[in-house]
């Protein structure tokens, strides 16, 4: 009996190694595709030579750090066999113009549908997302007010995204102090208050707006949501990625007690989970992860929303599988967004294309659903 | 197993119980029961480590579970709640599975012993089948079955479960119930059951708890808490108790305040003769049983007249608190003597209302069948310095018939042709 008992389950290691695989797979190719696709096609070729020249200089700088001499030959020439196709100016095109945005957009996707599929599963409301919560918002008053006090005057490239970082931070800590009562965050009133500091933070953008003068250009197309950015180099990509990793994997540690939730906040402690800490940790790790997206890229909409109810169609509600599926889809969606967008305009906000998808989409899926039920 | 120490519980400090005691050894079946709002649902919060008692320790093996963390308590306490609405559409066999959450680490995953366990429990409770269907399309007795499937992975030695037949046809409660009952004798399981119906409970309890009033209003075997008593002060309503002819244990039956619109449906006419509301219950009965009723004498606003009228019986009145006119006593007795039985209810007789009794002799005198509900005994209720128990006695001697309760006047009606 056991044995066939046993056969009903299918191990959720399975199922998260398969779904990660394939769905990184795609996210590769697409961001490989993508990089590609420009007014300068860039040969497969160009691509893969020069990441062999880049390889075999990498390994040059280890001879002598425990490697040999001889070792470091051999496998130089093997790298360098057969003969580069050298085209250097293609391949700063790819390597340093397009592959940071490509993977700054996966990252971005990444952060967004992750979010807001925690929230989702937290709040147990279809409607959350990352910018449901407030946290969009003062991150996007941060960064505008990064704009018209010329933060990057004096601090570089990171100042703008520090302050909206920071800002964003601020604001979830204020809305979690007003959800909390009872030594209790209540969820319904979380969103609640996240919809009013929202909008609060949303009135402060627009009373900067008007403060903007000459600035009011650069805040305007930063609230649009876009990856286009002037100072894009690997240092601000690499910082949101790790970011964006952190929070993901902190999210990840929640993914069971996300679905013991689903049974009712009281069944959940009835079975263990500490649901105050849950809820502390996964708001914070949302934040966390929104903020870092929001400092670099504006606000991009639909993207959090839309993407995690796509992904539990797909592939059902455990959160050990969705949160993985949601993150690594979102990004392939946002990185062929931005292609859209950068087909349309190299500064065309991808925020504006997201929410032209994403919105009838949503639609889509409010109807067939109601249908379903 | 299980022990609560002298809780008091309440939300905002402010008590909905109070001083409330119980324990639960391995194998025990304990039912709560009580009226809306007495707090059964609080009582189980509390005891299952979600709202901490204002005063007071619950205790399990002897450690205060709020001591405990809450993974250790959920290792070895199961709770059943009311609500088992799930948010998102998990396949049946994931909900049962996460019975196991409190066994697995953080990044720990389910390993083939914890398959094991859940498609056991999904056995015993009759569910293998649903196993593949999302948990928002089942009925709701198929989903209470997966709750308790899933209560069942954690393996537990305590079993809490606040109305677990709630919404349930009586052929589910009773599946639930013979399960519940007979996993708690085979498993040893000490089980505390919050139940709404106080005749399920009666029935498969060892051992019953009322709440009532914020604290535990009884306490004891159900045949020490389900009497019409307790009922009455806990509740507020009459009913009646009765032993269940099979099993032993009290049984309760609903009485309906308002008038049961039965139509007569037998032939037999009977002429109810009571007062002080000592005819209320039997004349339900009776309208029920489809018997053709007529009531006298009555006094204006006293119940039993109150409820001939809601029931528009015909009736003889006397003005509230008179003494019965001759009028009345007239037509008594004529409304008596066209009957086919006559039956006296075991109300006081006082100099006002013996007339009564003198009705009942004239029809005995006119070849009707008289019936005498001598409950209390007589001695008891006479007021007249024993005219009535010697009134009484003429008319056994001329042939009425002495019954000890209404029971028995109602068996004695229902045989007649």
């Amino acid at each position: 009996m056991s044995a066939s008992s046993g056969r009903r389950f299918r191990s959720v290691l399975v199922r998260v190694t398969g779904v990660t695989a394939g769905l990184g797979a795609v996210l590769a190719v697409s961001m490989v595709l993508a990089a590609n696709i420009g007014t300068e096609p860039v040969p497969l070729a160009v691509i893969v030579d020069s990441a062999r020249s880049y390889l075999a200089e990498l390994i040059g700088r280890l001879e002598g750090r425990g490697m040999s001499a001889g070792m470091v030959d051999a496998i130089r020439r093997y790298l360098m066999r057969p003969p580069l196709t050298v085209e250097p100016q293609l391949a700063y095109i790819f390597w340093s113009l397009r592959l940071p945005r490509v993977v700054l957009g996966s990252v971005v996707g990444m952060a967004l549908t992750v979010a807001g599929g925690s929230l989702q599963g937290l709040l147990m409301n279809p409607l959350a997302d990352p910018y449901l919560v407030g946290v969009s918002a003062g991150a996007a008053l941060g960064a505008s007010a990064g704009i018209v006090l010329h933060v990057s005057d004096f601090a570089g490239g990171a100042g703008q995204s520090l302050l909206a970082f920071a800002s964003g931070a601020l604001t979830m800590a204020l809305v979690l102090w007003l959800a909390r009562s009872q030594r209790r965050i209540q969820r319904d009133a979380f969103i609640l208050a996240g919809v009013v500091v929202g909008s609060f933070m949303w009135a402060l953008v627009t009373l900067l707006m008007t403060m903007a003068g000459r600035d009011l250009q650069s805040v305007v197309f930063f609230l649009m949501g876009s990856l286009h950015r002037q100072d894009l180099d690997w240092g601000i990509v690499g910082v949101a990625a790790l970011m964006v990793g952190v929070g993901c994997v902190w999210l990840y540690s929640y993914a069971r007690d996300l679905n013991v939730l689903a049974l009712g906040e009281e069944q959940a402690r009835q079975l263990g989970v500490e649901t105050e800490q849950l809820k502390i940790g996964v708001i914070l790790a949302s934040a966390l992860i929104t903020a870092a997206a929001v400092s670099v890229s504006g606000i991009i909409g639909f993207v959090g929303l839309v993407m995690p109810h796509i992904v539990r169609k797909l592939f059902g509600p455990d959160h050990r599988v969705l949160l993985p599926a949601a993150g690594l889809l979102g990004a392939s969606f946002l990185v062929w967004a931005d292609t859209l967008a950068r087909a349309i305009g190299e500064t065309f906000p991808v925020g504006v294309l997201t929410a032209l998808l994403g919105a009838p989409f949503f639609f889509y899926l409010l109807k067939t659903r109601a249908r379903a039920g | 197993m299980l022990e609560a120490l002298t809780l008091t519980i309440g939300y905002a400090e402010e008590p909905v119980l109070r001083e409330v005691s119980l324990s639960v050894e391995r194998g025990r079946f304990v039912g709560v029961v009580g009226p809306n709002g007495s707090g059964k649902t609080t009582l189980v919060r509390a005891l299952s480590r979600v709202l901490p008692p204002l005063d007071g320790r619950v205790l399990l093996d002897g450690i205060d579970i709020y001591q405990m963390r809450a993974d250790a308590v959920a290792r070895r306490l199961a709770v059943v709640s009311q609500d088992n609405a799930v948010y998102f559409e998990f396949p049946v066999r994931e909900v049962v599975l996460m019975g196991r959450a409190p066994y697995l680490s953080r990044f720990g995953i389910e390993r083939p012993r914890d398959y094991e366990i859940a498609g056991e429990c999904m056995e015993l409770t009759h569910t293998t089948m649903l196993a593949d269907r999302p948990i928002t399309a089942l009925s709701g007795g198929e989903r209470q079955r997966c709750m308790i499937a899933r209560a069942l992975a954690q393996r537990p030695d305590v079993l809490l479960l606040d109305e677990p037949t709630a919404h349930l046809d009586i052929n589910h409660q009773i599946e639930i119930l013979d399960l519940t009952r007979s996993l708690t004798a085979e498993r040893g399981l000490a089980t505390v059951v919050v139940m709404h119906d106080l005749n399920l409970a009666s029935q498969y309890c060892d051992h019953m708890v009322m709440l009532a009033r914020g604290r535990v209003f009884a306490s004891g075997t159900p045949a020490e808490v389900v009497t019409e008593e307790r009922i009455r002060a806990a509740y507020g309503t009459d009913v009646q108790v009765r032993r269940h002819p099979a099993t032993g244990r009290p049984y309760v039956t609903l009485l309906s305040r308002l008038p049961i619109p039965a139509p007569a449906t037998r032939k037999t006419k009977v002429h109810l003769i009571c007062g002080a509301g000592t005819g209320v219950q039997l004349m339900r009965r009776l309208r029920e049983l489809g018997f053709a009723l007529s009531v006298g004498v009555v006094n204006v606003a006293d119940s039993d007249q109150v409820e001939a009228e809601a029931m528009d019986l015909q009736r003889v009145e006397e003005a509230p608190f008179s003494p019965i006119s001759d009028e009345a006593h007239q037509r008594n007795s004529d409304l008596a003597r066209s009957a086919d039985v006559v039956v006296v209810t075991g109300m006081p007789f006082g100099r006002g209302n013996l007339r009564n009794l003198q009705a009942a002799g004239r029809a005995l005198g006119t070849g009707r069948q008289v019936l005498l509900i001598d409950d209390p005994p007589i001695p008891g209720r006479d007021f007249t310095d024993g005219e009535a128990i010697a009134l009484q006695a003429q008319l056994v001697n001329a042939g009425a018939e002495l019954c000890g309760d209404e029971a028995g006047v109602v068996a004695r009606l229902e045989r007649m042709r």
